[in-house]
């Protein structure tokens, strides 16, 4: 690290201070000048920018431009930075290529750097900003005000301290995949109409050299910040609202236009080798930047992305100096967080989303997590829905805002088109100099593929699959990259393969089958050529994450019929010989109509592949889906969205993570009358007193008091994001692909679509659950000790505690152990959350559905969470999903039985049920598999939602913690997605480390 | 009904070695033999004994606090006085960790007829069902035969695991028309040599294994290869011999393992001389030779 300005002063300092410390009468003599010096320090900080932005033209033109050399800018803000305790105050006013620092603080600052005390704020100048950031989520540090100004002000500071780049995290090197596994021949079952063997086991990677080389460089390539979408995006904007003169356009209009102008501008690529043209980005993985929304936090950091420890980025000098010169400052008002602050005056909800413990609003990133109608592309083509576009458009008795609406979905349409025709003109001037005749060949093919689809319906397979991609590129170009889902591939490919295969006598088909597999495996592998924007901050909070791009498998067509046909096969072949962390492999099971087979496939895929796919409860999930109005055809045709949550394609918009809500601060606050610890602060309702209470249904009661008041303040942050979102973000193109719009004339974000809703992902069930067993068993039934002591044992985290702590964990049933008070308090805070939820109002029509995934939030929210009742410690992970904890009395069968138990009704918006199981060493695969499939069918005819097994041992994960470079492919299963076990983070790790694990053999 | 009911000293549910399946597997407690390599020691006494287990003890000493008997001191359960215990649960109730446990609780043939079907859908998803172990369940036969039963009218696949030391008339009168299959362990050929290691000669054993013959159930006789007792090839030999003469072509060979070491130590019995390692695959791989005219079941 390189030596900061203040280093040696500040050594200087440190010395003198601890040596006064040692005086008891000298020591508040010794707080005073830390306050001092800490004032003095922050003004020399800015004093020392101010210097070299008078000085240093490289350094001033990175917040000031004339406008001689491009785009004019001149950044004017104030940035005040205080103590919370009172000990400084100071500002830095910034204008006109200057900034000025002064003790007089104005009334209403742009932002405010608020730090828990001297100390904190002493770290401004002793850590990187990065780490400064950081301090966010122990909440020694909070922002107040509008958060672009910050993030600006901590690149000016990196950019300040840094002498000369440091050189680049070295690339990744090549990987040893390791040898592939082969699968077990399967007899013909479900709709299977041409496969002889379902399960392929005749193929390996090893058979696929195109599809082996594509995964071998997607593990070698490092990712890379992409600014040609925020660019094309922000330049067609401005340019806008130069022309504009104030007038306002129809947000979906002004929102298309500027989609138009970055589909037919942004460079046509077709990588070398593959079958399927376009890429999201311009580099080879590519991290996409959405401005308007979430794409700011990374500013800070565009100087040091490329070195930080977990999930480095690259990012060229041009692409650092196209954010932050012409996309960022756009932003720094208009982005979706910082127009809903604006519009609602700054509200409490908003504000306490940034404290980062209570939930984390999705909308701040992302609506996405819904899945467009593809079939209506494949059949039809994107010039038959312009055209119904149009006709609506010049319909008479429209007004004008209807005719803007219906010009804007013709205009994206458009838009996607035109960059299918680059595409093909692309592939031609491609084939006109390619040497290898085989490759000119499929150059030339896919010219004549891009040339028709997606504008003209789809007729093979490999057209199918081109339309497709081409219009989830489009997808992507629009809406963020997160848990935008693709759909039923199986299904809706299914017609394609079937058309082509038919055509061929018997002996040309085993090589179309052959064919088909590449196709699709091309198709998985460009899913992979992008990756969401996550800061560092994300890396603790989702870390490792893909963009959850939901493929799903099987179950019943709308008619109730079997949909697990030769494509559910192929697909399942590539999910194996891939095994990816993204897309994200979901899979239905109908009992009843699926094979068993079929289920015994799906876990011998995910025996294979260690963590995929995960598996869903066909009945249990159409239930959950009829339950909100949604007819029985439409009902079965639901996917897996985002994670795990089903909405029914193309026709609901369900934004399924608009949220992770964190369940147990409420029960550290209704034990602590409405305060929360970690923040410090009055946040709840004052509840009643822990000392007050004489029984259980007491503590219960003001644990629902808490959780009341969270999910209304939650929701209400959400609507007013979403309120935003219609005028920031709608989104033109995937309202397009979708039923409803057109028939209502209002964009999917205004609530245009069929049907609607939101949906959370709540997070620590089994946490609060076996706290309040050990409540109520030890304070009440016991009466080993009242509340009051408890809680001062929670407070200090067990110290001294430690025969308390030893019972809690030992002799109080845990859920997940069969133990009927668990299950029923389980069923309870569900039930609560389920009616509450419902209750709430929505901003677009329709409602908010409970569910219980965590992603990574249980690790993050642990870490920001103190000892709880249950006997975890302070700091450790909640349990993931609804995952009961880790217990030597709990078998695996008693944690199928409670979680099949409760009821699927009231978690509508699914569950992530982790189990990991090891495999015996003298155990055969068919018998481990069989085990599994033993285990899945069993939850599912008990009720049970859905199931994700991880395949591995502890022993192999601390190994794996160990040696990394050992692992670069080991696959594990999160709570909902899938991720590279290096790409967590080290709390995620000793997390999936201590999950319980069940053996598949004694 | 008027049955004794046995002690029954563990329910072990998602059993996946004690046969096909995902099974459940009820330990009765008792057993006429008493092999020095026990690996259910705690299974041998018909009587309920008290289990300590230090790894779980936090030294907190509220057992001694407890027990009214004056069997644990100031020194905690380690010295424990098993002579004075009356096996009160005192001890077992104040024991924060769950360190001290006591082991052996009688059931009604309904109460775990019920609890057994608890897990039957994973039984019918996996070709699992019930096993019937120990100890010796034959020591049980009226209580394990009502119990095979109930489970059998319920076409749960019911198994008995046996030392093969037991009373027929009793045994094929009472249990053996519930049985599916019966895993029978054949330790030693050598009556004086069984006596030595197992306590008892194996007369009756093989006796029965011949009997087992004539009726309409599936056998698998099992080998437990145990280091030092039964691992030379002549002795391997001729338990091959005796098998062969009783019409028997395939058997499961078990591999010692040390982890039941523990259990002893628990049980405040000081462990035998058997090796605390597993089985050397070179063994194992002599052992398969000696079988090699058997098919041998994993």
């Amino acid at each position: 690290m390189q030596a900061q300005p203040n280093e040696a002063l500040w050594g200087l300092k440190r010395r003198v201070l601890d040596k006064a410390r040692t005086t008891p009468l000298l020591r508040r003599t010794a707080q005073g000048v830390t306050q001092g010096l800490t004032a003095l320090g922050l003004h020399a900080l800015f004093r020392l920018m101010d210097l070299r932005l008078r000085f240093d033209p490289s350094y001033r033109r990175l917040i000031y431009r004339d406008g001689s050399n491009g785009l004019a800018d001149d950044w004017q803000a104030t940035v005040a930075l205080e103590g919370r305790d009172g000990s400084f105050s100071l500002c830095a006013q910034f204008g006109g290529g200057r900034v000025r620092c002064s003790t007089i603080v104005p009334a209403k600052p742009d932002a405010t750097m608020s730090f828990r005390d001297a100390a904190a704020a002493r770290m401004l100048l002793t850590e990187t900003p990065n780490r400064v950031l950081g301090m966010l989520l122990s909440g020694e540090l909070v922002f107040r005000g509008n958060l672009s100004h910050v993030a600006r002000l901590s690149f000016m500071l990196t950019s300040l301290i840094e002498r000369h780049r440091r050189p680049e995290v070295a690339a990744r090197r090549p990987i040893v995949r390791p040898k592939p596994r082969r699968s077990m021949p399967m007899e013909p079952c479900d709709s299977v109409r041409f496969l002889p063997d379902p399960g392929l086991s005749a193929y390996t990677i090893d058979d696929f050299p195109r599809l082996a080389g594509f995964l071998d460089d997607y593990f070698a390539i490092t990712p890379e910040i992409c600014s040609e979408r925020p660019r094309l995006y922000t330049e067609h904007l401005r340019d806008q609202d130069r022309r504009s003169n104030g007038r306002q356009d129809h947000p979906a209009l002004r929102q298309a236009g500027a989609f138009h102008h970055l589909m037919s501008q942004r460079r046509p690529i077709i990588r070398s080798g593959d079958l399927l043209a376009g890429t999201t980005t311009s580099k080879q993985v590519g991290v996409v930047v959405y401005p308007q929304c979430g794409g700011i936090p990374i500013w800070p950091e565009l100087r040091t992305v490329n070195q930080r420890r977990l999930n480095p980025y690259r990012i060229a000098p041009e692409d650092v100096a196209v954010l932050n010169d012409e996309v960022f400052p756009y932003w720094v008002d208009r982005n979706v967080r910082e127009h809903a602050r604006a519009a609602n005056d700054n509200p409490r909800s908003i504000q306490l989303d940034e404290r980062f413990v209570l939930y984390f609003q999705w909308k701040t990133q992302a609506v996405s997590h819904t899945i467009a109608d593809m079939p209506r592309v494949l059949q039809r083509g994107l010039l038959a829905l312009r055209q119904e576009a149009q006709d609506k458009a010049a319909e008479q008795s429209l007004g004008q805002r209807a005719a803007s609406f219906y010009q804007a979905l013709a205009l994206s349409l458009d838009a996607v088109k035109c960059y299918a025709a680059r595409l093909s003109a692309q592939a031609a001037t491609d084939a006109a100099t390619e040497r290898d005749p085989a490759r000119r060949a499929e150059l030339t093919e896919i010219a004549r593929i891009c040339a028709k689809v997606p504008a003209s319906p789809a007729e093979t397979l490999h057209e199918a699959l081109q339309a497709i991609w081409t219009v989830w590129i489009g997808c992507h170009m629009e809406n963020t990259n997160a848990g935008l889902s693709i759909g039923r591939l199986d299904q809706w490919l299914q017609p394609y393969f079937e058309a082509d295969i038919a055509k061929l006598p018997e002996t040309d088909r085993p090589a179309y089958i052959e064919r088909a597999i590449e196709l699709v495996g091309c198709f998985y592998l460009r899913c992979t050529d992008h990756l969401p924007q996550v800061a560092d901050l994300g890396n603790k909070l989702f870390g490792g994450s893909a963009s959850g791009q939901v493929i799903t498998l099987g179950g019943v067509a709308p008619d109730g019929s079997n949909t697990v046909a030769d494509m559910s096969y192929i697909c399942l072949k590539v999910t194996e010989m891939l095994a990816l962390k993204d897309p994200n492999i979901n899979a239905r099971y109908h009992e009843g109509i699926n094979s068993a087979a079929y289920l015994q496939r799906l876990c011998e895929v995910n025996y294979l592949t260690g963590a995929t796919p995960s598996i869903h409860n066909d009945r249990a999930v159409i239930e959950v889906l009829r339950d909100q109005g949604l007819s029985e055809p439409e009902a079965r045709d639901w996917s897996a969205t985002g994670c795990v949550e089903p909405t029914s394609c193309g026709r609901h918009y369900g934004h399924t993570n608009c949220m992770m809500f964190n369940l147990v601060a409420p029960l550290e606050m209704a034990l602590r009358r409405g305060y929360h610890p970690l923040i410090d602060e009055q946040v709840g309702p004052v509840s009643a007193d822990a000392a007050s209470m004489t029984s259980f249904e007491q503590v219960l009661g003001a644990y629902f008091v808490q959780l009341r008041r969270m999910i209304e303040l939650a929701t209400e942050a959400n609507n007013m994001l979403g309120e935003s979102h219609k005028l920031v973000r709608p989104t033109p193109f995937l309202s397009a692909l979708f039923e409803g719009p057109l028939a209502s004339g209002r964009d999917l974000s205004e609530g245009g679509a069929k049907y609607n809703s939101s949906g959370s992902g709540n997070v620590g069930l089994v946490d609060v659950v076996d706290s309040l067993v050990a409540i109520k068993q030890i304070v009440f039934d016991e009466q080993r000790l009242d509340l009051p002591s408890l809680i001062a044992a929670l407070d200090a985290d067990f110290e001294g505690h430690e025969s308390l702590l030893t019972r809690i964990t030992q002799r109080v049933p845990k859920f997940g152990s069969g133990h009927p008070l668990p299950q029923q308090i389980a069923s309870q805070v569900i039930s609560f959350c389920h009616e509450v939820f419902r209750e709430q109002p929505h901003y677009r029509g329709g409602h908010y559905n409970s569910g219980f995934w965590s992603m990574s939030n249980h690790v993050a929210f642990g870490t920001l969470s103190g000892a709880l009742p249950s006997g975890r410690r302070k700091g450790k992970a909640f349990t993931p999903g609804i995952t009961p904890t880790a217990s030597r009395h709990s078998a695996i069968v008693d944690h199928i039985h409670d979680v099949a138990s409760l009821d699927h009704h009231e978690m509508p918006n699914n569950i992530a049920f982790n189990v990991k199981v090891v495999p015996g060493g003298h155990e055969t695969a068919s018998q481990s598999v069989a085990h599994m499939s033993g285990y899945a069918r069993s939850y599912m005819q008990e009720g049970g939602m859905q199931l994700q097994f991880n395949v591995v041992s502890s022993q192999t994960l601390r190994d794996a913690m160990a040696n990394p470079e050992l692992y670069p492919t080991l696959l594990v299963r999160i709570s909902g997605y899938n991720a590279y076990f290096n790409d967590l983070n080290d709390d995620m790790k000793r997390e999936l480390i201590e999950r319980a694990e069940h053996r598949l053999s004694d | 009904m008027g049955i004794d009911l046995p002690l029954i000293a563990d329910i072990k549910r998602n059993a996946l070695d004690d046969g096909p399946g995902i099974r459940t597997t009820v330990f009765f407690k008792g057993c006429p033999l008493s092999c020095v390599w026990c690996h259910n020691p705690e299974c041998i006494s018909a009587a309920p004994e008290l289990l300590f287990r230090q790894a779980r003890c936090i030294d907190c000493r509220d057992c001694a606090a407890a027990c009214t008997q004056g069997a644990i001191g100031a020194a905690g359960p380690s010295q424990l006085d098993r002579a004075r215990c009356k096996r009160s649960a005192d001890c077992v109730e104040a024991c924060p960790g769950g360190a001290l446990e006591i082991v052996g609780r009688r059931y009604s043939v309904d109460e775990l007829t019920e609890l057994l079907l608890r897990d039957r859908v994973f039984f019918d998803n996996s070709g699992g069902g019930v096993s019937l172990s120990g100890g010796e369940a034959t020591l049980f036969s009226e209580f394990a035969g009502a119990v095979a039963q109930r489970l059998s009218e319920q076409s749960i696949h019911v198994l008995l695991q046996t030392c093969g030391h037991f009373k027929w008339e009793r045994f094929a009168s009472l249990l053996a028309p519930h049985l599916d299959t019966i895993y029978f362990d054949v330790k030693l050929a050598d009556p004086e040599e069984h006596h030595h290691f197992c306590g008892r000669d194996n007369a009756l054993i093989v006796e029965n294994l011949a009997r087992l013959r004539a009726l309409d159930v599936e056998v698998l006789v099992r080998v437990p290869l145990v280091p030092q007792v039964n691992c030379e090839r002549d002795k391997l030999a001729s338990i091959a011999t005796l098998l062969r003469s009783l019409g028997v072509d395939r058997v499961a060979l078990l591999a010692y393992n040390p982890l039941w070491g523990s259990k002893l130590a628990s049980l405040g019995r000081k462990a035998g001389h058997l090796p605390e390692r597993f089985l050397d695959p070179a063994q194992l791989e002599m052992a398969r030779k000696v079988f090699s005219g058997f098919s041998i079941v994993q």
